[in-house]
């Protein structure tokens, strides 16, 4: 067990370099930060100021070096564009992004699964019809047009719900539910065909055989032996809550989190923010898959083998 | 259903994410002359009239730092937020734009036109008991701009145009230039210099001034949650102008189409909104207020650069061969179609939805006192065009492919929909090749030469005037050999007359070098003129009864002229 964890642990380690990596030198390709710093009015002198303030100015392998130095002793840059500690700012917008994320995969799980189990044991049934017919579409309709959708009907029409901002418990239902539709539909359509598979095999028909409620068959053997591919895929996908989908509501619904930092940084050029932001929320990806991996081996003894 | 309609378009806006009144001059920029002032602050309103109520505006930015110091603010959105707290030396007129006294009551100007002395008022209060407003807080203030410090847009240029800033007394100050510039007054305005405390930055520091800024403007910073909003409460009674609304709050909501729900949801009072959402606004009861000449679109011809530069091609047809009148009689001709075949008052319709005006000559308001009378936009006739390029030699179009760079600028979107309807003209009724080539700002920026480097290259810019009464202010970047992003045509020609603009103390001898300037770009047909636009703002007329906005400012902003609904 210590050797699995150290080798994951190595594991992540090199996935974090690379991540590192690519975002440094990708942001660097896609223009220049100084410019969209010092206006349109700026002179070219003020700009080689700007740059050389900002080190800009040094080879690009050079700034790669000091950045890698400065990562390895915990400094992860300062914001061209605000001046503040680059990770501070992240840590500063994430409990913002926690609680859309969390909300939504509280939203996630507890309509997916008995959602996904229930369409399975009723196959045929109108339920899993309509359940079928929302994994679609929850899938195939993109974040933000939802989010819109939920904005007018909530806010603009019935008034029910805040069309933005952060504040009380109200403020995070439209975000959250706009960040778990994509999830909700993915993983109860998983969890429905997993348990299609499991519900069919033969030590599920003995137990049915041997007279067991249908629950306890359903919950407590099925789901079990289903839940292991729904549990890869539900740590991605939740995991996808904070990256992709946290980015869509909080610009959406204008939530100050680590999604809506990232956008800015990107549309601003700002490097050492975006490095900071996107290697925070690496590192959560890499630490969500290593638990999953450990849970696996909690729920299959022949990983743990 | 039409909530169906309005998703869709609402889904289609956000695929595409990203008239005028001429700014006139106070007299008193003449050698000598001094604009008339009372001396002492204005009693502002009566107490009778206190402010009540709240306002909140939704903006898509706080600015970039979200530090409430005029310098560490680095793009113009700051001063969005900045502008209730601080005032400058001197303001345009909200009505005509002319410039006029603020922070100082009058101003002179030797005749070098090198030493420009400005009269402060007295008794102006910085918040919260922290003093009277002195000239040693603007010599403060100018040296934070130019200090290491400093971001802020203005810096540079006051670097290069200031060689010292000499307190002579209390009241008085004297910048003293390095050479005669008429545009160093526009350089004093908000937007562009915002006066603080000396004693109160010296004594909390940057860092706690920054977050609890102190100023002499109307509103007062009580709140800032960052990247969210921030809440300000009126100053009353202000020296200048008591708000009539006691709580301003102004909310940063990035994505339009959201803004434009929370203002139909009440959850905002007013914001600014793309042309492509005003029927949907409309449609939903709300009204609108219009900043006429806000921007000014126009198509630049690349290649138009000075022959002595490496990269000059002759090749190109619109630019033609230095000193062959009739290289450069068929290059004139060729421009001339290019710019027939463009159906501007379409443009608008489509793109603009209607609003604004043909355009006549780049980064001139059309009406503007500034053009010659009786320039009228060029018309809309894809037959002559077609005729006209024939004539120069290119009956079958040209052999090249025309590389239309379309990049859309912060707040001037539309700048793509424009550059690719031009295209589509010049394809269409020209028989053009034309390619287009997506290109955000901070990309092309490195490249600025590549419209000097590659001569086929075009691209629509959308100019944004400065409410002030030199227009060379805002040209002065894109419009001469010298300017970092030269749009219009590099010729010996026009660099002289904006040198002479720049040294000419005289108004009137100035306005006529403005209106030749004007008539040498329009007849020459160096660029194609499309459109002047406005800005335009939905706002909830439960909430706002009327707000006087500043004409050709695109930034919504005077807080304190805003009359609520209900008083």
């Amino acid at each position: 067990m210590v050797r699995f964890l150290l080798s994951r642990l190595a594991q992540a380690i090199v996935t974090l370099w690379m991540v590192v990596t690519v975002v440094f030198f990708l942001a660097r390709l896609t223009g220049d930060p100084v410019a969209l710093l010092a206006g349109e009015h700026a002179t070219a002198e003020y700009e080689v100021e700007l740059r050389a303030r900002f080190g800009l100015d040094k080879p690009l392998w050079q700034q790669y070096v000091i950045y890698l130095g400065q990562v390895a002793r915990g400094d992860f840059g300062t914001s061209i564009v605000s001046g503040e500690p680059a990770l501070a700012q992240v840590m500063e917008r994430w409990p913002a992004t926690l609680e859309i994320g969390l909300v939504g995969i509280i939203i996630t799980l507890v309509l997916a699964l008995p959602i996904g189990v229930y369409a399975a044991a009723h196959r045929g049934s109108p339920l899993d019809y309509l359940a079928r017919g929302f994994a679609v579409f929850g899938q195939a309709i993109p974040g933000f047009w939802v989010g819109l959708i939920f904005i007018l009907v909530f806010a603009v029409d019935l008034r029910l719900l805040p069309a933005g901002g952060r504040g009380g418990p109200q403020h995070i239902i439209l975000p959250a539910l706009t960040t778990g539709w994509f999830a909700v539909a993915g993983i109860m359509r998983l969890t429905r065909s997993s348990m299609l598979e499991v519900l069919g095999s033969e030590y599920v028909k003995l137990a049915r055989a041997k007279g067991l409620p249908m629950h306890v068959v359903v919950w407590k053997h099925a789901f079990r032996n289903a839940a292991i591919p729904v549990l890869t895929f539900s740590a991605l996908v939740v995991v996808s809550l904070f990256l992709t989908g946290s980015i869509v509501a909080e610009t959406v619904f204008s939530y100050p989190g680590v999604g809506s930092l990232l956008i800015d940084a990107v549309r601003k050029r700002d490097f050492p923010q975006l490095q900071a932001a996107v290697l925070f929320l690496s590192a959560l990806y890499v630490l969500v898959n290593l638990g999953v991996d450990l849970l696996y081996g909690y729920l299959d003894p022949r990983v743990r083998s | 259903m039409r909530r169906v309609v309005g998703v869709f378009v609402m889904v289609g806006l956000l695929a595409v994410q990203g008239a005028c009144a001429p700014a006139r001059e106070t007299p008193s920029g003449e050698p000598r002359a001094a604009q008339a002032g009372s001396g002492q602050a204005p009693a502002g309103q009566t107490a009778a009239s206190q402010p009540t109520g709240k306002l909140t505006v939704g903006l898509s930015s706080l600015g970039t730092a979200e530090a409430w110091l005029p310098w560490l603010e680095a793009g113009r959105e700051g001063w969005l937020v900045l502008d209730p707290i601080y005032e400058s030396v001197v303001a345009p007129n909200v009505q005509t734009g002319e410039i006029e006294p603020q922070l100082a009551e009058r101003w002179e100007v030797d005749e070098t036109g090198k030493h420009w002395r400005f009269f402060l008022r007295r008794g102006i209060p910085f918040q919260d008991g922290h003093g009277e407003l002195t000239a040693e807080d603007v010599k403060y203030s100018y040296e934070m701009y130019i200090s290491d410090r400093s971001v802020a847009s203005n810096k540079a240029t006051l670097q290069t145009l200031v060689e010292q800033a000499e307190v002579v007394s209390p009241y008085e100050i004297v910048f003293h230039l390095k050479h005669p510039d008429v545009t160093f007054l526009g350089r004093l305005t908000p937007g562009n210099f915002g006066v603080v405390s000396k004693q109160y930055v010296e004594s909390v520091g940057e860092r706690e001034a920054a977050t609890k800024p102190i100023g002499t403007g109307p509103y007062k910073l009580i709140e800032h949650k960052r990247q969210q909003s921030a809440t300000f409460e009126a100053v009353a009674p202000h020296w200048r102008e008591t708000p009539r609304i006691k709580t301003l709050v102004l909310r940063r909501v990035p994505d339009q189409a959201a803004r434009l729900a929370m203002l139909r949801a009440g959850e905002i009072d007013i914001t600014e909104i793309p042309f492509k959402l005003k029927r949907e606004a409309e449609a939903s009861g709300l009204q609108f207020l219009r900043v006429e000449g806000a921007a000014i679109y126009h198509v630049q011809l690349g290649g138009q650069i000075l022959p002595t530069r490496d990269t000059f091609d002759a090749n190109v047809p619109w630019v033609g061969t230095p000193g062959d009148a009739a290289s450069q009689e068929r290059a004139l001709k060729v421009r001339r179609a290019l710019n027939l075949a463009v159906d501007k008052q379409a443009i608008i319709n489509s793109v603009f939805e209607g609003e604004g005006v043909p355009g006549v000559a780049p980064y001139y308001l059309p009406g503007s006192e500034f053009m010659p009378s009786g320039l009228q936009p060029y018309p809309y006739d894809p037959q002559e065009a077609k005729r006209l390029l024939a004539e120069a030699g290119y009956p079958q179009g040209f052999s090249r492919e025309i590389e239309m760079q379309l990049m859309p600028w912060p707040g001037r979107a539309e700048m793509v929909d424009v550059g690719e309807a031009v295209a589509g003209f010049w394809e269409r009724n020209l028989g053009l090749k034309v390619k287009r080539t997506p290109i955000d700002f901070a990309t092309w920026v490195p490249n600025v030469g590549v419209p000097r480097k590659n001569a086929w290259v075009t691209w629509a810019h959308g100019y944004i005037p400065r409410p002030v009464s030199e227009p060379l202010i805002g040209m002065e970047t894109w419009l001469t050999s010298q300017s970092r992003y030269n749009t219009v045509a590099e010729t010996p020609e026009i660099d002289a007359l904006a040198m002479k603009i720049r040294a000419d103390l005289d108004r009137a001898k100035r306005v006529q070098d403005y209106r030749e300037l004007a008539q040498m770009i329009y007849s020459q047909y160096y660029t194609v003129p499309v459109a002047a636009v406005p800005t335009i703002y939905a706002y909830n007329p439960k909430a706002i009864a009327a707000w006087p906005l500043q004409p050709g400012e695109s930034y919504i902003g005077g807080y304190e002229r805003a009359v609520p609904a209900r008083q």
